[in-house]
């Protein structure tokens, strides 16, 4: 007896358990293959936010006070007539960021006509141009400021203005080649870029 | 180890594409300034200087008005003197140059004294390079002493000391040791002499009449002395005072030395020597 009483008992415990392990293999592979459950036969919804009024800022560097995009602004005050060596003149530029964002902006100046290639031009950043000088010969200068190298960027945030003086001069030492020339330009082109790192 | 590199390449492109700004998206403008037109002026010509020449030291005077400069009433700030061989063309020579400081005297002077026709010009100067030059004026500076004659003693006379006096008398009238006469076209300023002996017998030293005696010259010779002039058509009379009996009188050679300058200093120099035995 003992010894079908020792040999019946594992033989009917391992009977169940051979038994129940091809269900629960399947039943895990079909949890492992169908993680999301039974969706198919979920219920769904979907909420829409719309913006309304949505759009561009602008970047708009004015230059005494007149904006817009690529614009041009004449200063006939830079200009003299009848220079001779050692004349100059001087006009104070105000340079503001009028638009949304901070920018940097440098200065290029191209001399045209034909005194230009005698014109020297200096700008002086935080500078002012002195008073008109009516007397002959006449020099007008840039007081205070620093002198802006060409292509320097300067940064002015938002709202920010900065003085630009300007000062053309006929150098003492301009060639005898350019007397009586009668056509002469300064043209000073500021370029703006939006900054866009603090 | 073979993939550090590759690492490293990828690190440092992120750092950088992190440090640059995103320009590619950044907003831009531009704003231009223009300044209408400038011009220059120029330097007029100077007018042709006058030219001139210095009485006293015969030097020739350039002078000349200021240059414009422009049109605002600027005027060069210094002036050159050009002296040329020719009318034109020709390699100049500076004579001198002048600072146009106010109240300055816009001539100079070239005290070379060159022979023949000069042609001078003016540079007017501003700045360091800007010039313009006047048109050339031709001059011919005057070289030419006076013309000067010896009446008496007359040259090459050999004879007793009474002819000799009584000649005098009879050309220079009572009281002169010689005369003559002094003509130049822009005026005789002034006529020296020298009164010489050079005796024939004893001590033969060279002796110079000093006005009153014959005293033995020294290592320069004799000192000049200023004849009497008088003015007669077309030039001077000159004289020299002094008894000729006192004068005339030892054997020797007597050599009287006339140098006359016109008023640009110009000289002419003439001599008469007499024999008395």
């Amino acid at each position: 007896m003992s010894g079908r009483h020792r040999s019946a008992a594992p033989g009917r415990g391992g009977g169940l358990v051979r038994r129940l392990v091809p269900p629960v293999l399947a039943l895990a592979a079909a949890v492992a293959l169908f993680p999301g459950g039974g969706t198919l036969a979920a219920w769904t919804d979907r909420a829409s936010v719309a913006a309304e009024g949505m759009s561009t800022g602008r970047l708009d560097l004015a230059v005494d006070g007149a904006g817009g995009l690529d614009t041009t602004h004449a200063r006939p005050d830079l200009a003299l007539q009848g220079m001779v060596p050692g004349e100059s003149s001087a006009a104070t530029v105000v340079v503001a960021n009028t638009g949304d964002a901070d920018l940097r902006w440098s200065a290029g100046v191209t001399t045209d006509g034909g005194l230009g290639p005698a014109l020297e031009v200096e700008l002086w950043l935080g500078g002012r141009a002195g008073p008109d000088d009516t007397t002959y010969p006449r020099t007008e200068s840039c007081t205070g400021g620093v002198r802006l190298a060409p292509g320097e960027a300067v940064r002015t945030d938002r709202g920010a203005s900065r003085d630009l003086c300007v000062r053309v001069s006929l150098p003492v030492a301009t060639d005898d080649a350019f007397q009586g020339r009668t056509t002469g330009s300064v043209s000073l082109r500021l370029d703006a870029m939006q900054v866009t790192t603090p | 180890m073979t993939r550090a590199p590759h690492v490293v390449a990828l690190v440092a492109l992120a750092v950088w594409l992190g440090q640059v700004d995103g320009t590619s998206a950044a907003f831009t403008d531009r704003a231009v300034v223009t300044s209408g037109t400038h011009t220059s002026g120029s330097m007029a010509a100077p007018a042709v200087p006058t030219v001139t020449q210095v009485r006293g030291s015969g030097a020739t005077r350039v002078a000349w008005t200021a240059s414009a400069v422009g049109d605002h009433g600027a005027t060069a700030t210094s002036y050159e003197v050009q002296r040329y061989d020719a009318a034109t063309g020709a390699t100049p020579t500076a004579v001198c140059s002048v600072t146009a400081d106010p109240g300055a005297t816009l001539a100079c002077e070239d005290g070379t004294r060159p022979s023949g026709t000069r042609h001078y010009a003016v540079r007017a100067r501003f700045g360091a390079s800007w010039r313009a030059e006047s048109s050339r004026r031709a001059f011919a500076a005057d070289l030419t002493g006076p013309d000067v004659t010896v009446t008496q003693p007359e040259n090459g006379y050999r004879g007793s000391a009474a002819d000799l006096r009584r000649a005098l008398d009879r050309g220079c009238g009572a009281d002169a040791l010689g005369c003559g006469s002094a003509a130049d076209p822009a005026g005789v300023e002034a006529v020296r002499w020298v009164l010489e002996l050079r005796p024939s017998a004893g001590n033969r030293a060279l002796r110079c009449w000093d006005g009153a005696s014959f005293v033995v010259a020294g290592a320069s010779g004799c000192a000049d002395r200023a004849a009497a002039t008088s003015a007669v058509s077309g030039g001077l009379r000159w004289r020299i005072p002094g008894a000729a009996n006192e004068v005339y009188r030892d054997r020797g050679t007597y050599t009287v030395t006339v140098t006359a300058r016109d008023v640009f200093a110009n000289p002419t120099t003439v001599t008469s020597a007499v024999t008395v035995n």
